[in-house]
């Protein structure tokens, strides 16, 4: 790297500066305007990197992690009949794996699904990964809690691929932001706790986003106003999040 | 007449479209030191709230950038109160005014970033793709791309700068 800017500018759109760093940026900035104006070109270039989400080239998609791509496109929707609340729910028996990050395929797909660009590719998107994501669940080694949310969520994603309108999509994504918010608050894992709450902010994006589809969209009073109140609801929701960090922020001070 | 749901329905019209540019916004000049996502929903719960000091005139982003800046300032307040925080207010100040501005032109930037994303090979779209990925980090990337997080650190910050420029150039009606 050419300077040490470079250096601090590359640390800081990865959420790698140390303490030392973060005072270092500091100086350069306070002292000199052009490294300030690269610095918001840098981390500007950085937020909407991290909007953006760019897709790897599609020739050759990069694999992941997630069980989500693996396998399973071919299954077709019909074969889903009959996977249900019902089998998500069995116990595992002797074959269990352990698989934490199923909540989180979850989560992907249900936001996948809302983001498909229409109703015959929300349903295919549903169809594609239900069967995968079923098996998962059913051998996943989850808690009474972490399992009752991946069963809500495998069932809001069948119901985002019905779903035949952003307001509907809009709430669905709303409801189940409200789950997430509260599953993170109670969960006993820091790590998981921090997952759902990153969840819950992606589902309000995702709300949020098609409330203003609904808004932009053609007229229709109604819908319009229903729109308005989901968004009210989203402010709501973070009102009592911010009320609550700032009570345990207190909380923690005080037991200092 | 307008009633109060036409005036909640405006207010949330505003407000999803700022979205974009005032994540951009926060995010700027927030990241090194504190927590951007925090930042932007207290951002939009003010914004809500405030909504009907909105007089119109004037462009509703310039109106929430200050907003914003206000939240930005508080949020570093809070983290004052357990630790050292090296962006002081001066340095904000400096920042807000230059990065409001470019974030007024954030769509356009996106899109000379979309046609600039398509120059890059597919080796450095498949690294930019998995560290850019919810949850995405250098370590993950780097994993992915069976090399060390230090040379997908070096190699993320010229594809950074390759971008830069050629978003600038773009912007700057260089390129087609």
């Amino acid at each position: 790297m050419t300077d040490d800017l470079d250096r601090l500018l590359s640390a800081a759109a990865d959420g790698e500066l140390s303490e030392h760093d973060r005072l270092h940026l500091a100086v350069l900035l306070r002292d000199d305007p052009a490294a300030r104006d690269r610095y918001a070109e840098y981390m500007l270039l950085d937020a909407l990197l991290r909007w953006e989400k760019p897709a790897a080239p599609a020739a050759e998609p990069a694999p992941r992690r997630h069980v989500l791509r693996v396998a399973g496109w071919a299954v077709a929707a019909g074969l889903l009949v009959g996977v249900g609340a019902v089998t998500l729910l069995a116990i595992p028996g002797r074959e269990v794996l352990a698989k934490p990050d199923v909540v989180d395929d979850l989560a992907d797909w249900n936001l996948a699904i809302a983001d498909a660009p229409t109703a015959a590719d929300r349903g295919a998107r549903f169809g594609e990964q239900a069967r995968p994501l079923s098996d998962a669940l059913a051998r996943a080694d989850l808690s009474a809690d972490d399992r009752r949310l991946a069963v809500a969520l495998f069932e809001n994603a069948r119901a985002l691929s019905a779903g035949d309108h952003p307001l509907v999509v809009a709430e669905l994504l709303d409801e189940m932001s409200g789950r997430l918010l509260d599953w993170a608050a109670a969960h006993p894992d820091a790590k998981r706790a921090a997952a759902g709450e990153r969840h819950y902010l992606r589902f309000v994006e995702g709300s949020m986003g098609h409330v203003h589809k609904v808004l932009a969209g053609p007229p229709d009073e109604g819908k319009k106003k229903q729109a308005a109140k989901v968004a009210e609801r989203v402010a709501e929701r973070a009102e009592a999040r911010a009320a609550k960090k700032e009570a345990a922020r207190g909380e923690k001070k005080v037991g200092k | 007449m307008d009633g109060p749901d036409d005036d909640a329905e405006a207010t949330v019209a505003r407000i999803t479209a700022a979205q974009r540019p005032l994540a951009a916004y926060v995010r700027t000049l927030v990241a090194p030191w504190g927590n951007p996502d925090d930042v932007l929903q207290e951002v939009n719960l003010v914004l809500w709230r405030k909504a009907a000091e909105f007089d119109g005139r004037g462009e509703f982003l310039t109106w929430a950038c200050r907003v914003a800046y206000l939240q930005v300032l508080a949020h570093r307040k809070k983290l004052r109160r357990d630790r050292t925080v090296p962006f002081d207010d001066a340095i904000l100040a400096d920042l807000a005014g230059p990065v409001a501005e470019k974030v007024a032109e954030v769509d356009d930037r996106l899109d000379a970033l979309r046609r600039c994303l398509g120059t890059l090979s597919p080796d450095a779209r498949r690294l930019v793709a998995a560290r850019y990925a919810d949850g995405g980090s250098v370590g993950a990337a780097a994993a992915e791309a069976g090399r060390t997080p230090e040379s997908v650190r070096v190699s993320l910050h010229r594809i950074r700068k390759a971008l830069l420029n050629c978003v600038r150039k773009r912007l700057s009606g260089g390129v087609p």
